[in-house]
């Protein structure tokens, strides 16, 4: 890399870029919390419902719901993201009224990561054992304390971990919002890195980007760890 | 009172539809330590959980204190259930509370105000003699130690009804003991009614009052522990009592004696000092003993002999041990 950094125009464009590196992490980081908080919105209900709510749950619903329900996640699961992007402007347009720039990326996001998400929490939850369940149910426990106080606690780690790879799976889809004009760390990369061979641009985000995924992956398993107490030296060791 | 009327439950499979239990009858007085035993898919826990509706039963009907569960509209059902427990094999408590939040869950879920039940949850934690563990999580705890903890949450609700569904049988034998003993103790001290679901003799021995033989979903016998166990009048019964396929010798006449083992020392030879210090010689007719930690369990069949005076004196003899109770067994089939 030594020889691009001896580029004169290079080291003018990247001190240019200075603030902009700075505003492109900014745009990912909340593109990126405000997609995961909505896909979290829509996707834990469901994940919940697709689990309670099948037959033999804990509040089973009929057939036909839970058909439409896998068939949607199902359906929205199987369109690629860049596809994805380009069907949903309608929707952004109607909901935000735009569909390009950095705010019309969260739209496209969510609508890709709620099922995903969804599939996440089910997975999750599936975890917590049936005899727990059931002997909520046999002190009397209805199915939404059986929910909120046995399935969703018991299943907390886990939920965490999902949560982690969520939200750095839609932080490296948010990568493609340039694509329809957004910005962050991924356009960065694309328009000045690549479209206009700004090299040190290029792997400058890529390794921020890098560092951000190391940064929240740590975190997250950090705090799957600790909230763990199924394992019994780990609590041991905490407690002293 | 429990009364089970002509319960049937039925599962339909690939082969058609199974019957689990078959018009089954069963009356549970108020204060009894009641066993189910049977083999495993005699339908033991699929009855036990038809008690507290986790399984509706096909027809018939349970009756707890007149209510018929199976009536009951389902937020009637879950106010009932909180009058009755159930504790089992795996323990189940939440993983992710620690024991104090575990005992406080079912108060929780009543809605009685949070101080309140911590303070009852620290004293079912003394009564199960757990109290330094208010704050350790359930993964740091061994399978007894679980097990008090459920114990203590079941006993949170105050309930009428203790259900335990093969509560000892993930422990081992020693934890077992002082469980079943701990169950013993709850019943004496608060009167809850015990029913236990299991197919170990030795618990059923050990703190039940009443015990049904289940068999294929039927009711086989049922009765006072001595008398059923004393005297199995049925094959499954038979089966049961005398696992290894003892079979007493028809021939031999004179009285038989049961003897039940309970902890004493494996290695003082019982009969073989009863030939000595008695000079009377007894015939064993059959026994199953287990030595665990250097105490005998089990049972043992002997026949006395026929002269009526050195039967008196055996009887005598046997009576004075510690830890080994007998009783006479009539005729058998």
């Amino acid at each position: 890399m030594s020889d691009l950094l001896n580029d004169a125009e290079v080291l003018r464009l990247l001190e240019l870029s200075k603030n902009g590196l700075l505003f492109a992490i900014w745009e990912t980081l909340y593109v990126t919390v405000i997609s995961t908080f909505f896909a979290y919105v829509i996707g834990l209900p469901l994940g919940v419902i697709a689990v309670v709510g099948e037959p033999g749950g804990v509040r089973p619903l009929p057939r036909p719901v839970m058909a439409v329900l896998n068939f949607v996640i199902n359906i929205l699961r199987s369109v690629p993201f860049l596809i994805l992007m380009v069907m949903v402007i309608p929707l952004s347009r109607l909901l935000l009224g735009t569909s390009i720039g950095t705010v019309a990326t969260i739209v496209p996001l969510i609508v890709a990561a709620f099922p995903f998400v969804a599939r996440l929490v089910e997975a999750s939850l599936r975890e917590v054992d049936r005899g727990v369940i059931e002997a909520a149910e046999s002190m009397g426990c209805s199915p939404l304390q059986i929910i909120t106080k046995v399935i969703l606690p018991e299943s907390l780690p886990s939920l965490i971990s999902g949560f982690t790879t969520a939200f750095i799976t839609i932080l490296s889809y948010g990568a493609m919002a340039g694509a329809i004009g957004g910005g962050g760390l991924g356009s960065m990369a694309l328009n000045l890195g690549y479209q206009r061979q700004m090299k040190v641009i290029l792997w400058v985000s890529v390794v921020v980007l890098v560092v951000l995924v190391q940064i929240f992956q740590s975190a997250g398993t950090r705090a799957a760890v600790r909230t763990d107490k199924r394992v019994r030296n780990k609590s041991r060791k905490k407690k002293s | 009172m429990i009364e089970l009327k002509q319960l049937c439950k039925t599962f339909p499979t690939e082969e058609g539809t199974f019957t689990a239990l078959d018009h089954v009858d069963i009356t549970i007085q108020d204060g009894d330590v009641y066993g189910i035993i049977g083999m495993s898919g005699a339908g033991k826990s699929t009855l036990v959980r038809c008690i507290n509706l986790l399984e509706r039963p096909t027809s018939g009907q349970v009756l707890i204190d007149g209510d018929d569960m199976t009536a009951l509209s389902p937020k009637a059902l879950r106010e009932k259930r909180r009058s009755i427990s159930m504790i089992f094999q795996q323990f189940n408590l939440l993983m992710q509370r620690t024991c104090l939040k575990n005992v406080c869950f079912p108060m929780e879920i009543a809605g009685v105000p949070a101080a309140k039940a911590k303070a009852r949850a620290r004293e079912l934690l003394e009564i199960v003699g757990l109290p330094d563990k208010a704050d350790a999580y359930p993964a740091q705890l061994s399978g007894g130690q679980k097990q008090r903890i459920a114990i203590a949450r079941a006993l949170a609700s105050d309930p009428k009804v203790l259900l335990c569904d093969e509560a000892t049988s993930a422990l081992d034998p020693t934890t077992t003991r002082s469980i079943l003993r701990l169950i013993r103790d709850i019943n004496e001290r608060l009167g809850i009614t015990v029913i236990i679901i299991t197919h170990e003799m030795t618990v059923v021995e050990e703190v039940c009052s009443h015990v049904a033989i289940l068999d294929h979903g039927h009711v086989m016998e049922t009765g006072s522990v001595e008398e059923v166990f004393s005297n199995p009048k049925t094959e499954a019964g038979r089966k049961l009592v005398y696992p290894d396929g003892v079979i007493l010798d028809p021939m031999k006449s004179g009285r038989a004696i049961r003897l039940a083992f309970n902890g004493g020392s494996a290695y003082e030879p019982l009969i073989a000092s009863l030939a000595i210090d008695c000079g009377v010689k007894v015939n064993i007719l059959g026994a199953d003993t287990k030595n665990i930690n250097g105490q005998a369990f089990g049972t043992m069949m002997i026949g006395l002999p026929e002269d009526p005076a050195e039967a008196a004196k055996a009887l005598a003899y046997i009576k004075q041990q510690p830890n080994v109770t007998m009783e006479e067994v009539e005729e058998h089939e």
